[in-house]
């Protein structure tokens, strides 16, 4: 008996001992955050987090807030608007009818503020180790505390852009201190200076601390002040005071090479091919970007445009399917069918085939799309930039001068080489010299054809055609395609991700420098400035002026001074509203760079805006200043009710 | 903690030190039992306390060898009334007299067994001669036995989730805890029907509570058969069935014919096929379905010991091609009396295989589909025909056929217990056990798509791809208890305690590669693919622990047949929860009152056998949350930046860490009232239960900033549900010969959103069940606080336009269209949670032969007709319609694809679930010892009455917190089963 319970005893004992009561986790895939801090790769290790965090929010969520509400690339839903429809997430963008409950303005608040957690909580942890602990000096640990704070300004200025006044100002980490919306108790406008004062001082703050020149990847001097001239250029509509002649003093330091020496470069292309981190000296900064190890890349740039076909267009296997879903804005309205006019639908007969990515296929029928040449020429449709429109907005195609080589459809080899930037006509494999590529949906059967027009010429979904169109029906043709970046042969052995994502270049610079000089009144320089950028797009006879309108027939003069379809002669502010467009067309900040500076994203005039109605969907046929600035999502005011809506959403 | 610990210790040793063993070397009884007629066949002799025992044979003589002069010898047979004696007392010749007192059945509850008087909880157990016939698995084998038990059962009749008492947690989960042979958190699918013994349904809080952190769903124990015969003798059962499904006929769509017609109008492409059904029968089956179970089990007993071995093996002959499955499994029980009795082992093993090569596919969507589309187009490398339409849209056989796949599932588990008598007399029983158990399962998954398949080709631009995935976890479980049984004339005590630790850890991994040049290598060579020389391969492991530890006690006192009472109390911790709240108490009481043996009962006693009136209270834990969750952590972020020349991975912070994160809570009063009328003909029991959970986790909008992420689990907010639960059950002779029984429950549930969040997260309702709708995705369930759970927001139907759109009301009194939906104008349109759940059995039996009948429904919900909303009306765009679409609704013509209340129907149904006819053939001796042969034919899905539209109303999902959604497009099949049982 004594032997069991001796037994019985050791038992229990055991049980105690082997801490068959301790409930501590041991993570085998995570990191204990208290302790992560180790060494120099720990900290450029949250460094490379951070960078990618924003390159991510950047290529999507604020690709889609300042593009997609602008007047030249929107979202379209075809096949009888039932698909890219998605729930509308992104039409509401387009059509300026987006609420505090809208996806994306809740997602992009929320992308927003993990990049600035992370950089709060980098900077937070980074200052309370000793340098030597982790075997650095305490200058590089400042410089890497530098370089974060420089970069949650950038990280900042980008949900500020959207939200304005009514975002809140907080470095803490500190979880049970909620923070209270920067114009809480005050103006919306003074919530708007704080935050420019604020990220005007860091930026000053760590300018010295930061490096001049180095990798394009990295924040340097000159992504400090290129942030900043951003800010002081739009200081007028940020915080009601206008800034402009700091702005240009700036620009002009920037431009004479006191922050690093950088140049405009003769050829465009080098701006986005493959080597542009290495090759590029335009480039002040661009988020890194690799087949392997960073897909992010120029993804969203061309993605959302492409056909499901594209890549037999380009010769290429590109890893990552095409969406169909965005478009280039029409320059046309329909007072004509450009797919009529322009394509015979011959039925070819039952036993034809095509190909599809290297195997015979058949389909039956077939049809071969044909062009008629004349499409255009005829010009059946109006044009938006003439009259009775006259816009000086949207209509992109068209208001560029058409001997701009970005214009030639795109075109690429196996040494990597490549240009042209808009999808238009009728679409052939191999750079528009093999057989006619099929369109899907609505037009399944047919050639692939895009036109500058969005409608529903065939009425499906019950929706018959009309004159002027929002982009709810577009069919799937509707809208030329852009593709900014270059899609890379395969056998050229580069891939459509190796190009970085260019961010700020000094093209930018010289582009502020010109709206400066033109606002001080000084048109002929900032015609001059301006000029000094667009003449890598023309050949030199086309530039000094030749030939004859392919059009009109009638003589052309130079590049240089031709005024674009719609504009008057003289370099005004339209004018440079329109360069601002055509030079950074689909880099991710037309509203902000442009419409809003110009006073036109609400009220301005492009496309469908107050020219159709929509039962139901609330199209603002008039324009309406509320959108200026996006609401706070009701998420966020739900889950912390010291943040302020902006009152335009009241 | 300490303190606790120190003071079991000397509780144990205390024990243990006051054993005193018994020298002697057993005691034998013998004897020969009878009835008023004639000897009783069958009848066990046990020695209380201990798995010695045999039964009565043929003339009703046992012998037994027990292990002392004073030991307590305990004879019963169902329909008897139990007697016992001290071994020295016993008579040589004994009556048994007939129950005519409530059955005095044993119930198995969490850690041991209870006589089913001695309950004041809600327990339900359901015994293997009651089990439904020809059930596929466990669940399907006690569908409509249990009120308050919901199972959801799929197009063939075969439960396919279930929950007790309805939903309360959002985000815990709402699954019982499935108990099996006291393994916590074992598998249902580990144990072959025919080894099932009986399951027990523990439903309040008082029952459940004794699991702690694991008892807010309720619980399901499931005990196996054990090893039982006379000694020496091996019984050999075998118990099969074949069972083939006869499909209902399809939704009534056009034809390929009326199609062509029809699509003039339409103007759907028509690509060329003109073969009627031409995708049913290219995926059909070619042999017919059929599902075959083999068991077989072997069970013997020695003088000291007894055992069973049962093998089992499953083919599935699936309504598809290329998607057959089998499984093999055995489990062996073995129990052994060593040390002059005092110890006993019991040991089981049980080893279960799944194989399964081929794909998956459904043809319940082709009527449908285009029926244009060709299948086969011989000028494509696989044969298939390939959509031309740039869609992502695939060729559905090309997808059964073309693919390979393979998959396999181990699972193992072994349980071993050890079971000391540290204290035996005629009055008091003390015995001590430690069981360790663990179950190891693996499972790998292996596929490869050729480079002839057009998804491969066309639309990712890889040429075959292959990939190899596989999961280990195993479950570690050690329990030790000390179970003390007093009994001593009108008092009986019954004490158990103990402590338990489970542990799990589970590996995985899993890669892809792609683009390979030969297609013969399948996964076989994954390094050969160029993806993973291009970086674009695919390759993931992970690892995760998490444990759960408690101590536990409880305690039942019974005194006379007037009153028994209740309590236990768990302590637990599970390494899931925060920091700050790592442990937690689970405490119950429960009390029942047989109230018809009072003496002021006595003039009832004519009529009323039994009256009982119990109550109970008890808290349970609901383990919610996924392990890691609580701490703060930095983990790879799968991104990379490219630094000082080199491309250097992210890492950061991974989740808003929640140091607070704990345990759901549940809080179940229970009252209920057991009854037995009419000389027992009539028993039942009627039960009013109040189940309000709290703390629930919830995923909320984590305020940004300062978090750093949007979103975080807290426990917050709480649920409550209230329902009532009636059982009845009429059973009588019509002859000797002729037997029959009534049995029904009903149940009636109110479950609702009490609260959600508080003062510093706010949130004020709940959204459910993703919809669709303009510019934020559209959900169809929203509950406020106190808002039945199934309540669904949208637009309220008003008559439709001229142009053949739906119209909806609108909140300023007008009317809209589709197109004009605003969120405002959205209402609460209906309820899809059935208030009324309830069955009916009967039962006939006459001589040998047997004959049943289930039914079942559930009442008082909407159910929204999918198949309306997307096949019904002319206006839709889908490519093949309802012939009743023109029918009923040819005013429809435009696309009203949209929350309108018009696809909202009422859903109330019954249907026959299930018939059985039987008849057993008793042998007498022969030279097999062939005893006994049992055949049935069971079917199952036979109809259902409704009035709802859509497709078979039960194969809707009536459980969980998005309930009653119909599927568009459902399979519906009658099952029938022909089954063998023989006993040698």
């Amino acid at each position: 008996m004594k032997k069991i319970s001796i037994i019985l005893s050791v038992l229990f004992a055991g049980l105690a001992a082997t801490s068959c009561f301790d409930m501590e986790e041991h993570p085998f895939t995570l990191l204990d955050a208290g302790n992560y801090f180790s060494d120099e790769a720990a900290v450029k290790q949250v460094i490379a987090n951070i960078y990618a965090q924003e390159q991510g929010d950047l290529s999507e969520l604020y690709w889609y807030a300042q593009e997609l509400s602008a007047d030249q690339i929107a979202w379209r839903s075809w096949n009888g608007g039932s698909w890219g429809w998605d729930s509308g997430d992104k039409f509401v963008l387009s059509t300026h009818t987006w609420t505090p409950l809208s996806n994306y303005v809740n997602r992009i608040w929320n992308g927003a503020w993990t990049a600035i957690g992370l950089c709060n909580n980098f900077i937070d942890d980074l200052s309370s180790i000793d340098a030597s602990s982790i075997g650095i000096t305490d200058a590089k640990k400042e410089a890497y505390i530098a370089e974060v704070r420089a970069f949650r300004v950038y990280c900042y200025y980008n949900v500020f852009e959207v939200f304005g006044g009514v975002i809140p100002l907080t470095t803490s980490t500190d979880t049970s201190i909620l923070p209270e919306s920067a114009c809480a108790g005050t103006t919306f406008e003074e919530g708007c200076r704080k935050i420019c004062d604020w990220m005007e001082s860091e930026l000053d703050e760590t300018l010295a601390a930061l490096p001049v020149g180095g990798s394009v990847n990295r924040v340097n001097q000159a992504f400090n002040r290129v942030l900043k001239m951003r800010i002081l250029l739009n200081s007028e509509i940020f915080t009601g005071t206008a800034r402009f002649s700091e702005c240009k003093n700036l620009a002009k330091e920037i431009l004479d090479g006191k922050y690093g020496s950088y140049r405009i470069v003769d050829k465009y292309q080098d701006i986005y091919s493959y080597n542009n981190d290495t090759n590029c000296p335009e480039i002040i900064f661009a988020f890194s970007s690799d087949l392997i190890y960073n897909k992010k890349s120029t993804n969203m740039r061309n993605g959302p445009f492409m056909s499901y076909v594209f890549m037999n267009y380009f010769d290429t296997t590109q890893r990552h399917a095409g969406w169909n879903c965005t478009c280039t804005t029409p320059s046309f309205d329909n007072s004509s069918d450009f797919y009529a006019q322009c394509v015979e639908n011959v039925q070819v007969g039952a036993d034809t085939t095509y190909r599809s990515n290297g195997t015979i296929r058949s389909i039956t029928p077939i049809y071969e799309a044909r062009v008629i040449k004349e499409m255009y020429d005829k010009e059946l449709a109006k044009c938006f930039l003439d009259p009775p429109y006259n816009d000086k907005l949207g209509a992109v195609h068209e208001r560029f001068d058409p001997r701009d080589i970005r214009l030639l459809p795109p075109y690429g080899d196996d040494s990597g080489n490549w240009g042209g930037m808009f999808l238009e006509g009728v679409m052939r494999e191999h750079y528009g010299t093999g057989d006619v590529q099929m369109a899907d949906a609505d037009r399944n059967g047919m050639g692939l054809v895009y036109v500058d027009q969005v409608g529903n010429f065939q009425g499906k979904g019950n929706h018959p055609v009309q004159i002027v169109e929002n982009p709810r029906w577009g069919e799937t043709n509707s809208g030329l395609r852009t593709a900014k970046y270059p899609y890379y042969t395969t056998n050229s052995g580069f891939d459509f991700c190796d190009p970085d994502v260019v961010e700020f270049r000094l093209a930018e610079v010289v582009y502020t420098y010109a709206e400066c000089l033109l606002r001080e009144g000084n048109a002929a320089e900032a015609k001059n400035q301006v000029n000094s950028v667009r003449k890598r797009y023309f050949s030199d006879a086309d530039w000094n002026g030749s030939g004859v309108h392919p059009t009109t027939g009638k003589a052309l003069i130079g590049a240089k001074d031709q005024a674009p379809r719609g504009f008057s002669d003289a370099f005004d502010m339209d004018r440079m509203l329109s360069e601002w467009g055509l030079e950074f067309y689909d880099e991710g900040h037309r509203r902000r760079t442009d419409l809003r500076r110009f006073d036109k994203f609400t009220q301005g005039q492009w496309w469908f805006f107050g020219r159709t109605t929509e039962t139901g969907y609330d199209l603002p046929a008039k324009r309406d200043r509320k959108y200026e600035w996006y609401p706070i999502p009701q998420r966020a005011l739900d889950a912390n009710h010291g943040l302020v809506q902006n009152p335009n959403y009241e | 903690m300490k303190k606790l610990l120190t003071f079991l210790t000397g509780v144990a040793v205390f024990l243990a030190a006051s054993v005193h063993m018994s020298a002697q070397n057993g005691y034998e009884v013998r004897g020969v039992i009878s009835d008023a007629i004639g000897p009783v066949v069958g009848a066990s002799v046990i020695e209380r306390g201990t798995t010695n025992g045999t039964a009565t044979g043929p003339d009703g003589d046992y012998v037994l060898r027990v292990s002392s002069a004073r030991a307590v010898v305990e004879i019963s047979c169902i329909g008897y009334q139990t007697v016992t004696y001290v071994a020295s007392e016993l008579p040589s010749r004994l009556t048994l007299q007939e129950d005519t007192e409530m059955i005095d059945e044993t119930v198995v509850v969490g850690y041991g067994t209870l006589n089913k008087k001695e309950i004041s909880s809600s327990v339900v157990s359901v015994k293997s001669e009651d089990f439904n016939k020809a059930a596929p698995n466990a669940m399907t084998l006690i569908v409509g036995k249990v009120a308050g038990l919901n199972i959801d059962t799929n197009a063939s009749g075969n439960a396919s989730g279930y929950q007790i008492r309805g939903a309360t947690s959002i985000n815990g989960g709402n699954s019982p805890l499935i108990v099996v042979d006291g393994i916590i958190g074992g598998s249902l699918s580990d144990v072959a029907t025919q080894d099932i013994e009986s399951i027990s349904v523990l439903k309040d809080g008082a029952s459940a509570a004794i699991y702690g952190t694991r008892g807010a769903n309720g619980v399901i124990l499931v005990t196996t058969k054990k090893g039982s015969g006379t000694t020496g003798r091996v019984r050999v059962t075998y118990d099969s069935y074949v069972a083939t499904q006869i499909l209902h006929k399809f939704p009534e769509t056009f034809s390929l014919d009326e199609w062509l017609e029809l699509n003039e109008s339409r103007g759907k492409a028509d690509y060329g096929n003109r073969v009627e059904n031409a995708y049913y029968k290219a995926l059909k089956n070619d042999k017919p379905y059929y599902d075959l179970n083999q068991h077989i089990t072997l069970a013997g007993s020695t003088a000291k010991s007894n055992y069973s071995l049962s093998l089992t093996y499953t083919d599935n002959n699936a309504l598809t091609k290329n998607s057959d499955s089998q499984s093999y499994s055995a489990r062996f029980q073995m129990n052994q009396k060593m040390l002059n009795d005092i110890v006993e082992s019991s040991t089981v093993a049980n080893i279960r295989a799944n194989v399964s090569e081929g794909n998956s596919a459904s043809f319940a969507g082709t009527p449908f589909s285009n029926p244009t589309v060709p299948v086969y187009d011989e000028s494509t490398p696989t044969g298939y025909y390939w959509p031309t339409s740039s869609t992502g849209s695939t060729n559905s056989v090309e997808n059964l056929m073309v693919p390979i796949n393979k998959s396999h599932s181990t699972s193992l588990t072994f349980q071993q217990d050890i079971k000391v008598k540290l204290f035996q007399n005629p009055y008091h029983l003390l015995t001590t056990n430690a069981n360790a158990s663990f179950r190891y399962n693996s499972s790998y998954s292996h596929s490869y798509t050729p480079s002839t398949m057009q998804t491969a080709q066309m639309w990712n631009n890889w040429a075959g791809s292959a990939s190899l995935g596989s999961n280990n976890s195993l479950s570690r479980s050690f329990e030790w208890l000390v179970n003390y049984n007093f009994q001593k004339t009108d008092h009986t005590i019954k004490a158990v305690g103990g402590y338990s630790y489970n542990d799990s850890v589970n590996e995985s991994m899993n890669m892809t590669n792609r683009d390979f040049q030969y297609d013969q290598f399948l996964w076989y060579n994954i390094g050969s693919g160029t993806y993973l020389k291009d970086g674009q391969a695919s390759m993931s492991s992970g690892k995760g622990f998490n444990k759960i530890a408690g101590v536990f006690g409880r305690v039942t006192y019974s005194w006379k047949n007037l009153f028994t009472a209740t309590a236990s109390l768990r302590y637990e911790g599970s390494s899931k929860f925060g920091k700050n709240k790592k442990y937690g108490y689970f405490p119950a009481v429960s009390a029942a009152w047989t109230i018809s043996n009072m003496p002021f009962m006595a003039g009832t006693r004519s009529w009323l056998d039994e009256l009982r009136f119990r109550a109970s209270y008890g808290v349970t834990g609901r383990n919610a949350g996924s392990d890691y969750a609580s701490l703060s952590t930095y983990a790879s972020k799968g991104s990379n930046y490219y630094m000082d020349g080199e491309w250097v991975p992210g890492y950061g912070i991974n989740r808003n860490a929640n140091p607070n994160l704990g345990w759901e809570t549940a809080v179940v009063y229970d009252y209920g009232f057991d009854f037995e009328l009419f000389k027992r003909r009539l028993s039942g029991s009627i039960e009013y239960f109040d189940r309000r959970s709290e703390d629930l986790l919830y995923t909320y909008t984590a305020p940004q900033p300062p978090y750093v992420y949007s979103t975080i689990q807290l426990n917050l907010g709480s649920t409550s549900n209230k329902g009532v639960e009636l059982a009845l059950n009429w059973r009588d002779n019509i002859t000797k010969d002729l037997r029959y029984s009534i049995s029904g429950t009903y149940s009636f549930s109110d479950a609702r959103l009490v609260s959600i969040g508080n003062d510093v997260y706010a949130a004020s309702w709940v959204d459910l069940g993703s919809a669709g709708g303009l510019g934020s995705s559209d959900t169809r369930f929203r509950l406020y606080e106190d808002t039945r759970i199934g309540s669904l927001r949208g637009f309220k139907y008003a008559g439709y336009t001229d142009d053949g759109q739906l119209l909806h009301e609108t909140a300023d009194g007008g009317t809209a269209t589709k197109t004009g939906v605003k969120d405002d104008d959205k209402v609460f349109i209906g309820n899809t949670l059935p208030k009324h759940s309830f069955s009916l059995n009967l039962t006939l039996n006459y001589k040998t032969w047997d004959l049943s009948v289930n039914g079942r429904g559930l009442a008082g919900m909407d159910i929204w007709n999918s198949q309306l909303q997307s096949y019904g009306y002319p206006g839709v765009s889908a490519e093949n319609l309802l012939k009743s679409a023109y029918e009923k609704y040819p005013y429809l013509t435009a696309d009203n694809n949209y929350l309108n209340s018009f696809f909202l129907e009422k859903g109330d149904w019954f249907k026959i679930e299930r018939i059985s006819v039987g008849k057993a053939f008793n042998f007498k001796k022969n030279k097999l010892n062939f005893e006994r042969l049992y055949l049935y034919l069971a079917a199952t899905n036979l109809l259902t009455l409704t009035g709802f539209t859509g497709v078979d109303p039960s194969t809707v999902s009536s459980i969980g917190l998005e309930p009653g959604i119909s599927g568009s497009t459902s399979l519906y099949a009658s099952r029938v089963t022909f089954g063998v049982t023989a006993q040698f």
